[in-house]
């Protein structure tokens, strides 16, 4: 959907313009291909049409026009509660009971819905009766093009003096007057929002010519009188644009007219007569914009349709894709960790079987039978560690030498790998700390016993446990 | 297939931090194993593999004393080994000849270990003693 190229084409009476747009980033380009009567060149037209065709059928461009006002319907509505979703339900009863035919008969639409400070939800509703339509469709035909687009014309010229003119205050009443060689639009609306359209018979042809200016200026009083107030010091800002507003001494002539009741600034947007074009091809080219397209359902164009229903299929590839890629991860993923899983398991087995000697047949009790095992082991191997633990001899002869230099008389010596037991007779119990801290010395934790006194000396009991083992070498 | 996905992932995820924690356990046992084992390996490679008979070391290092030797029931270790046990009763030996006879007798290869010992004074200088010594020793298959 996202073409750089966009064909307009205004019909103005038996006038036909045709304009191509080209988007170059941000920026809009516009050059008028073809611009007079149809049947004026034909050989210039045939040209034109040709290379529209050719443009359309490559899919390289769109095709745009603008429903005239005369034929379509604008209609302001306002649902009476905030609710959007709600307003948005109501508003089809509401434009059935405001327009002068049935609904069912007409393509319509609601562009994007406001919130009022009062509290309503309101929109602006476009609708066109289908055999309208279908007639301005039947024009196109006969000049072999058929649009991609057709905007209300309206709204593409408010849009478009928004966009090269933008209002200067919220509340503002702006007033636009699109001056074309057959016919006029005149547009009304509050700050950025479009109020009302109006659309009178007479362009700047028959103005030019001095015909009818009063009764065209009287039209135009009439309808603006039932929309905005006609007091002057009323803050509006007019606006003059189309190929009548090119031409200085009607647009002067057409605002003396309207003076007497509304006096109008001459305020003309840039290159006038293109307006109607470039509101065309900027609605469908710049990439923030949504265009509003009347052609839907069984008018839409083919290559709509086509453009469509390749995005969708690219939608659906690109899914589609996504979800594979997803699935390919999540395999991938739940394959690494399987994987990792294995080599776990060949690590605890090895482990196992390191430790116990046998295979592992009880998976996940690991842990509970290799500590079985590591305790058969702790068992059946202390003979072996005993080996390398320290001789008694060490210890025992410590505490017998200390013994013999203190002249300690023992009754009774014992030791084993991890405790002594002595009895015996000191003839000083101050030197009791003496035999405490060579046996301390040996590492053992020691508690000496005060006994009886005997023949001068004391008795005593000294129980020593080894404290820690010494480590394996 | 996601979901089932994540649910398959969830637990093998979970079973691999307990993995993970059993294989840590595990090294930690392993480490204690080989440890236990190295003692073994190392009177392996010893080249004799009975120690030497205690009546003969007591005939050799406490000539003419008062000593008593009975080898005991040898006891049961791990396959292919067995502890060889001897009781050693004495009078009137120093604590000098005592503790020079233990320190020949734990040269030997393999060796003898003293696991118990007890003494007292003898009606003279010297003491009295018991003394039960182990030494692990290859099987006779």
């Amino acid at each position: 959907m996202k073409k750089k190229r966009c064909y307009a084409v205004v019909r103005d009476g038996e006038y036909v313009t045709v304009s191509l747009s080209t988007r170059s980033g941000k920026k809009l380009r516009h050059e008028i291909v073809y611009d007079d009567r149809a049947d004026a060149n034909l050989d210039a037209w045939k040209e034109c049409v040709c290379i529209v065709q050719a443009e359309l059928q490559s899919g390289s461009a769109w095709l745009a026009s603008a429903l005239p006002v005369h034929l379509g319907i604008v209609r302001k509505l306002s649902a009476p509660f905030p609710s959007e979703s709600k307003a948005l339900k109501v508003f089809p009863s509401l434009l059935d009971i405001d327009i002068p035919f049935p609904l069912e008969q007409c393509d319509y639409a609601f562009l994007q819905p406001q919130h009022t400070p009062s509290g309503h939800v309101e929109t602006t509703a476009l609708a066109v009766r289908h055999e309208e339509l279908d007639a301005f469709l039947d024009e196109f035909e006969k000049l072999n093009v058929r649009p991609s687009y057709v905007d209300h014309e309206g709204l593409v010229l408010w849009t478009q003096c928004l966009l090269e003119q933008p209002v200067s205050a919220a509340g503002d009443t702006r007033i636009v007057v699109w001056l074309g060689r057959t016919r006029t639009i005149i547009m009304v609306g509050e700050g950025r929002g479009l109020e009302a359209v109006h659309s009178i018979r007479s362009g700047a042809d028959e103005l030019a010519a001095g015909h009818g200016i009063s009764g065209w200026a009287m039209r135009l009083q009439r309808f603006l009188k039932t929309r905005i107030s006609g007091d002057k010091n009323t803050e509006k800002c007019w606006i003059w644009a189309g190929p009548g507003a090119s031409q200085a001494d009607l647009l002067d002539a057409v605002v003396d007219a309207v003076a007497a009741e509304f006096s109008p600034e001459k305020h003309v947007l840039p290159e006038p007569e293109g307006v109607l074009s470039r509101g065309l091809a900027s609605r469908i080219l710049a990439p923030a914009r949504d265009p509003f397209n009347f052609l839907s359902g069984d008018r839409e164009d083919p290559g709509m349709k086509v453009a469509r229903n390749r995005r969708n299929m690219f939608t659906a590839v690109y899914f589609s894709v996504c979800g594979l890629l997803l699935v390919a991860l999540s395999m991938g993923f739940e394959f690494f960790l399987k994987k990792q899983d294995r080599e776990y398991q060949a690590v605890i087995d090895r482990q196992y079987l390191d430790i116990v000697g046998a295979p592992n047949v009880q998976r996940g009790q690991e842990v509970l039978l290799a500590g079985r095992a590591l305790e058969t082991i702790q068992r059946q191997n202390k003979p072996f560690i005993e080996v390398f633990d320290p001789s008694l001899c060490k210890p025992a002869g410590a505490f017998l030498r200390a013994a013999y230099q203190q002249d300690v008389h023992i009754r009774k010596f014992s030791i084993d790998g991890e405790h002594i037991e002595v009895e015996g007779l000191i003839p000083d119990w101050e030197l009791s700390g003496v035999l405490q801290s060579v046996v301390e010395a040996e590492g053992y934790e020691v508690e000496i016993t005060k006994g009886e006194d005997k023949q001068s000396r004391t008795s005593f009991m000294l129980k020593a446990t080894l404290a820690q083992k010494v480590p394996l070498p | 297939m996601l979901l089932r996905t994540v649910l398959v992932s969830r637990t093998l995820i979970d079973g691999l931090y307990k993995k993970h924690d059993r294989i840590h356990h595990l090294a930690l046992m392993k480490y204690e194993a080989d440890g236990l084992r190295s003692a073994v390996l190392t009177l392996e490679r010893d080249t004799s593999t009975r120690p030497t008979d205690i009546r003969e070391l007591t005939r050799t290092y406490l000539e003419n004393a008062d000593v008593t030797s009975t080898l005991l029931e040898p006891e049961a270790t791990i396959y292919g080994w067995q502890v060889q046990r001897a009781e050693l009763t004495f009078e009137q030996l120093t604590w000098e000849e005592v503790s020079l006879f233990l320190r020949k007798v734990e040269e030997q290869r393999p060796p003898w270990r003293v696991k118990q010992m007890s003494l007292t004074p003898g009606s003279s200088e010297g003491l009295s003693g018991k003394l039960l010594l182990h030494a692990v020793q290859k099987s006779e298959i």
